[in-house]
């Protein structure tokens, strides 16, 4: 309060002291002040199935979501807190089954448009991509988009979300209008990373540059100009998502930047994205200018932040701090974080999430609540339905759930102080995985 | 001679216009004023020893004052080791003392 106060005063004095013409007399809207509790709910999916399609016993889609309100997981409280639960296996299964003509398996991702009115969930062993209400949570549009959605990631403009196609090797852009309810894949704008070239003139996928085309994760910036997509055999494109067909206006090879990238985060006006895998672990800056179709390939070169290959890591989710002063990435594998200076892009710190709470918690997506003093983590289960290599069982963790971090030292490091239980018993065997997890600011 | 007061909030990432207060408070050291630069919220950023493009080493060594809000600073976790040589750090009430000093213009970025 007294440090309003003087901010008050401050604009006073400078209202009546002479200034030079480029001044500008105003409180920033981010200002420092972050007590505004602002109200947030911590949504986790479980992507295992729920539901029993064909009547033989076994568990064939579905998938369980929950909704935490933000205030019952300060640390004291977090363990008994009681989500709200929808169960992905009734109404939405049955929209996606009557537009579609299939049950959706498998949700993975999911984000939020940037009105946070309406949820947008990828299924990624069937294709599907749905639509919920964000208030009601009622279905209110299903599509397949093909084999596999990965991800499907909204523009910060809302007129579109880009579709990773994993297995379909497709880039394919859902054009929307959240106010009408009208989502319509557009497929004059997909590319096919199977037979497509590249600016250079390089197939796209190709045995030596990028062995495995598939596209994981597409990373949108905050102006919807480019969208940083990863690649499962290594390998990067940057992605026009306005152009149609879309557009690959940078392109980089394996060696440039490795497999399996899913984590990607702006800030400090450089998109930062990694590789995962269970021994790869490495994160990249790139800049958000220079791209043009004329460079040559790999340019313009990201900064190699830091490289864990040869470990145990998979690394995996990442997030920003408060103010985006350092970037944390989590190692799904190597049950630790590490946190990037984001004005030098030096490693500051590492710090490991075993302990008491979780002995392997296998940290997968991370998020923040507005006022930055918590981080969320989905905590993947023994028996991890994605992402796994099971000569290193890098995704399996003991402890499936929603864990909670304090972040200390305004971002530097944090702990590990709380995990809330999410769990699905099926014939006694622990089926719980949760891996899509985001942050909702409640308007 | 005059007091030039500085309070520069803007991230030096993100906005490219902070080099106007660098260049500004420049020549006016030069023609012989009293120059401080405050640096609030984002605008602590530049502070860091190794933070990248950061020209307040400079600015420091030619006579310019350079103060860093400390509750800036903290929620930035920025410390006071990792500071720039020659940026100190500093408190509202010490920016609104700079305020009320004569022959002070301020100049808010």
């Amino acid at each position: 309060m007294k440090r309003k106060l003087f901010f008050l005063l401050l604009l006073g004095m400078l209202g009546g002291l002479a200034t030079l013409g480029r001044a500008t007399i105003a409180v920033r809207p981010d200002g420092d002040d972050h007590e505004d509790n602002a109200r947030y709910e911590v949504w986790v999916i479980d992507q295992s199935n729920t539901r029993d399609e064909d009547g033989n016993g076994t568990l064939d889609s579905g998938g369980t979501l929950y909704i935490f309100e933000g205030n019952d997981l300060s640390h004291d409280q977090a363990p008994s807190a009681v989500p709200e639960v929808v169960d992905l296996g009734s109404a939405a299964r049955d929209l996606c089954l009557a537009q579609t003509g299939t049950a959706p398996v498998r949700p993975h991702m999911f984000f939020f448009n940037r009105a946070g009115s309406h949820t947008v969930i990828a299924f990624v062993a069937s294709g599907h991509v749905l639509f919920l209400d964000t208030m009601s949570k009622a279905p209110v549009q299903c599509m397949d988009v093909g084999v596999q959605a990965h991800a499907a990631v909204p523009s910060n403009d809302q007129t579109f979300i880009v579709v990773a196609n994993q297995n379909g090797r497709l880039l394919q852009r859902i054009n929307t209008n959240y106010q009408t309810n009208t989502f319509t894949l557009d497929n004059a704008a997909t590319i096919n990373f199977a037979t497509c070239t590249t600016p250079s003139g390089a197939p796209c996928q190709d045995a030596i540059l990028r062995p495995d085309a598939r596209p994981v994760c597409p990373v949108i910036d905050n102006c919807d100009r480019f969208a940083f997509v990863t690649l499962a055999g290594g390998g990067l494109f940057v992605v026009d998502p306005n152009t149609t067909p879309m557009s690959i206006v940078a392109e980089y090879d394996k060696s440039t930047v490795h497999p399996d990238g899913c984590g990607g985060v702006q800030a400090r006006s450089r998109m930062y994205i990694n590789s995962g895998g269970a021994t790869e672990g490495d994160l990249y800056s790139f800049p958000l200018s220079g791209y043009r179709s004329t460079n040559p390939p790999n340019a313009p070169m990201p900064t190699l932040v830091y490289t864990h290959d040869g470990t145990n890591s998979d690394s995996h989710g990442a997030v920003a701090t408060l103010h985006e002063s350092y970037v944390w990435v989590a190692e799904r594998f190597g049950n630790n974080i590490t946190v990037v200076d984001t004005t030098s892009d030096a490693v500051i710190n590492q710090f490991s999430l075993v302990g008491d709470v979780s002995n392997d918690p296998a940290p997968d997506l991370l998020d923040i609540s507005p006022d930055g003093k918590y981080i969320f983590m989905a905590l993947r289960g023994p028996n991890p339905l994605t992402g796994n290599n099971p000569t290193f069982n890098n995704a399996v963790g003991s402890t499936p759930g929603l864990g909670v971090i304090r972040v200390k030292q305004g971002g530097k490091t944090g702990k590990f102080v709380a995990r809330i239980p999410i769990s699905h018993m099926v014939a006694g065997v622990e089926r719980a995985d949760p891996h899509g997890m985001r942050v909702l600011i409640k308007q | 001679m005059a007091n030039y007061l500085f309070i520069e909030s803007r991230d030096p990432f993100e906005s490219r216009d902070t080099r106007f207060v660098e260049e500004t408070a420049t020549a006016l050291k030069q023609r012989g004023n009293d120059v401080t630069i405050f640096l609030l919220q984002n605008g602590v950023f530049a502070s860091r020893q190794n933070a990248r493009n950061s020209n307040l080493a400079g600015l420091a060594q030619t006579g310019i004052r350079i103060l860093a809000d400390d509750f800036s600073l903290l929620e930035r976790g920025i410390t006071t080791a990792e500071l720039v040589s020659g940026i100190q750090p500093s408190d509202i009430e010490t920016l609104v003392d700079l305020l009320v000093q004569r022959d002070t213009k301020a100049i808010w970025h």
